[in-house]
């Protein structure tokens, strides 16, 4: 119902997935296409190029407006910890929630994201219907959250 | 007089167990015994000689009294009498004299000496004088202070006249004493108890002298024996001495030299011993690590292998699912069977390689040890199982007592859930359908067992099946699911735990996996060896 509503181009909502690996970008792509949600979706195909866009996307300020970074962990370079620490080290890109998604089922790892200010954890199953449902539901989940503060801090 | 043992080293002996001291004493035994007996044999000898020497004197004097008095008895002339007793009085030795007449009367008397004719008056009755007296011989007045007094009665005859014999004209009784011989016999006892205490005094010293010369270097050798022991530095040795001292103390130092060059002997074999310990030692803390990094570098491996075989599998899953979703009613029926069957693959590829993950992580990432209750445990297990095991009629017997164990209790679950579900699985169509969980404890190892009365393994068979992906030729043709990791992986829990698993099988009657478990790994049991098995 969100999604049909017309939109502004300054509303509409930006998520970046970090990947090194080009078919599951596609994948992802494809999966949150799917949703037909008013949003944009960029990639980066490593951490440094991860790192690199967030930092100026967070420069510019307005637009693109950022709402939901999903971030691979095992990436040549800078890793996904490594991102994500410079995410939260960035005054700017603070608050933007940032979802781990990863091959590794791991707890150790798992401890070590959220330690690094992960928003969520979320595995690349095995079962491949599984996994597009969990990708669905996250981007719907935190770009939702995401429009909701904004609203609510551009009302204020 | 004894000499204290200077040095402290040598152990302290009680006094009167010191060889030094009982020499002396008997030295000093010997000495007074012999001494004092010769003294004393001299003495009585002497005496004797004295004694008879006085007697005769005695008698000499008695028939030289009588000749005094014959005459003047025979005369009955007293004035006479008188003149000779004044006369005879004058006699040295003489204590008192009396003259008697024929019929026993004293006609005269004569006292020197007071108190032995008191002494005299008091002992000799007139009886006495009459029996004792009457032989006319000397006899001992028996007076302490005087012993030596004599006392002679002496009959005084007339001159022979025919055949009729002499008359018996008197007696004349006298005390004769001899000062001389008195102090004699003092002079010689004083003599006798001089020459013993000089004896003494002279064996004393000469004895501690000649004890000591002896002594030290006995002392010396004992020193030496107490410290041979220890090994420290000995003390010098009379060597020299050619006595059995000599002897005994080249002896001593024969054997510490030969004690020394042992004992150099030893030291330096262990210090040898020592180097090759440590050098083994470390060879072999090297050969450890090595062998530790290359598990580490294997598990690594197939981690990282595990895990990038993954992705590619999981982006295929993921197109195909994509695929059917976007086009699925567009596609031909061909098309979309062959996606299927990819998905499929996909899928089975995918779980092998979970199952190399998981044998992987038994070893990088085995979690935390506790105390497990195995037959909870095993119960557990049976209960997960409980729906497959009474679709196919199995009974499970699972001893009572089983114990509990520190090890990794999701590492025991997947051993126990792995043997009995195999069990399970391959039992097939069997008349008895029975699995049994039991243990018993042999030596260094505890071993539970999971027998089953399935349709056994074949020798030929026995090793693979607990290889990865191998399974017994039987089981792959039998319609079985599974992919031949579980035997596989129970292998490597065992093994990490120091264990080793072993398969006993009889084909047609069943087979039984027996998990060696270190003793040290039980907690508590109640072992009861005999109740250990309740399944009959």
């Amino acid at each position: 119902m969100i999604a049909k509503k017309p939109e502004s181009p300054r509303m509409e909502a930006v998520i970046v997935l970090v990947d090194d690996d080009p078919d599951y970008r596609m994948l992802v792509r494809d999966a949150i296409e799917s949703l037909n949600l008013p949003v944009k979706v960029y990639e980066c195909v490593d951490g440094c190029d991860g790192i690199r866009f967030l930092k100026q996307a967070g420069a510019v300020g307005g637009a693109p407006r950022l709402s939901l970074v999903l971030l691979d962990l095992e990436m040549p370079g800078a890793d996904g910890l490594e991102v994500l620490a410079n995410v939260r080290a960035d005054d700017r890109l603070r608050d933007l929630p940032v979802v781990v998604m990863t091959g590794v089922d791991d707890d150790e790892v798992q401890r070590r994201a959220l330690e690094t200010g992960a928003s969520s954890y979320t595995c690349k199953v095995k079962d491949t219907e599984d996994m597009l449902r969990r990708i669905e539901a996250a981007a719907l989940y935190w770009t939702t959250v995401h429009r909701q503060l904004s609203t609510r801090s551009s009302a204020a | 007089m004894l000499m204290r043992d200077q040095d402290n080293s040598t152990p302290a002996v009680p006094l009167h167990h010191r060889l030094q001291f009982r020499v002396l004493l008997l030295v000093l035994a010997m000495v007074v015994l012999t001494v004092g007996t010769s003294n004393w044999m001299l003495k009585v000898l002497i005496e004797k000689q004295l004694d008879a020497a006085l007697e005769r004197e005695t008698v000499r004097l008695g028939e030289y009294l009588a000749e005094e008095f014959r005459q003047a008895l025979m005369m009955r002339n007293s004035a006479a009498i008188e003149v000779h007793i004044e006369a005879a009085a004058s006699e040295p030795g003489l204590a008192f004299l009396e003259v008697e007449n024929r019929l026993g009367a004293v006609v005269a008397r004569r006292i020197n000496n007071a108190e032995l004719h008191r002494h005299f008056e008091a002992v000799f009755s007139d009886e006495a004088k009459q029996s004792a007296l009457a032989r006319s011989r000397p006899v001992p007045l028996g007076w302490k202070r005087t012993p030596e007094a004599r006392i002679l009665r002496m009959p005084i005859l007339s001159p022979s006249r025919g055949i009729a014999g002499p008359d018996l004209l008197g007696h004349v009784l006298f005390v004769h004493v001899d000062p001389v011989h008195r102090a004699t016999v003092e002079k010689m006892r004083a003599l006798a108890f001089g020459v013993v205490l000089v004896a003494c005094l002279i064996s004393v010293p000469l004895t501690t002298v000649l004890m000591r010369r002896l002594m030290r270097p006995l002392r010396r050798i004992l020193r030496a024996v107490t410290l041979l022991a220890s090994g420290s530095e000995l003390p010098h040795l009379p060597v020299k001495r050619v006595d059995e001292l000599g002897l005994l103390a080249r002896s001593v130092a024969e054997t510490a030299s030969s004690l020394a060059h042992a004992r150099a002997d030893l030291m330096r074999a262990n210090a040898t011993l020592e180097r090759d310990v440590e050098a083994r030692t470390a060879e072999l803390h090297a050969a450890n690590r090595r062998l530790e990094q290359e598990i580490e570098t294997k598990n690594e491996f197939l981690r990282t292998v595990s895990h990038d075989l993954n992705a590619p599998l999981r982006n295929i899953a993921g197109m195909t699912t994509m695929l059917q979703r976007r086009f699925g009613e567009a596609l031909p029926d061909e098309v979309r069977h062959r996606l299927d069957r990819i998905a499929a693959n996909v899928r089975l590829e995918s779980s092998m390689l979970d199952d190399l993950l998981e044998l992987s992580r038994i070893r990088t990432r085995p979690g935390e040890r506790e105390k497990v209750d195995l037959g909870e445990l095993v119960r557990g297990v049976v209960g997960a199982l409980e729906h497959e095991l009474a679709e196919r009629s199995i009974v499970c017997d699972i001893a009572a007592a089983l114990p509990v164990i520190d090890v990794e209790r999701n590492l025991a679950r997947q051993v126990f859930l792995n043997l009995i579900d195999n069990a399970a699985k391959y039992m097939g169509n069997r008349p008895v359908r029975r699995i049994t969980v039991s243990h018993v404890v042999e030596g260094q190892w505890l071993k539970v067992s999971v027998a089953d009365t399935g349709p056994g393994i074949a020798e030929s068979d026995r090793r693979r099946v607990f290889q990865v992906f191998r399974r017994g030729s039987e089981a792959g043709s039998s319609g079985v699911p599974g992919r031949g990791i579980g035997l596989a992986s129970v292998k490597a829990v065992v093994e990490h735990w120091g264990g080793e698993i072993t398969l006993e099988s009889v084909v047609g009657e069943g087979s039984t996996f027996t998990v060696s478990i270190p003793v040290g790994r039980i907690v508590s049991a109640d072992l009861g060896p005999a109740s250990s098995r309740t399944a009959a």
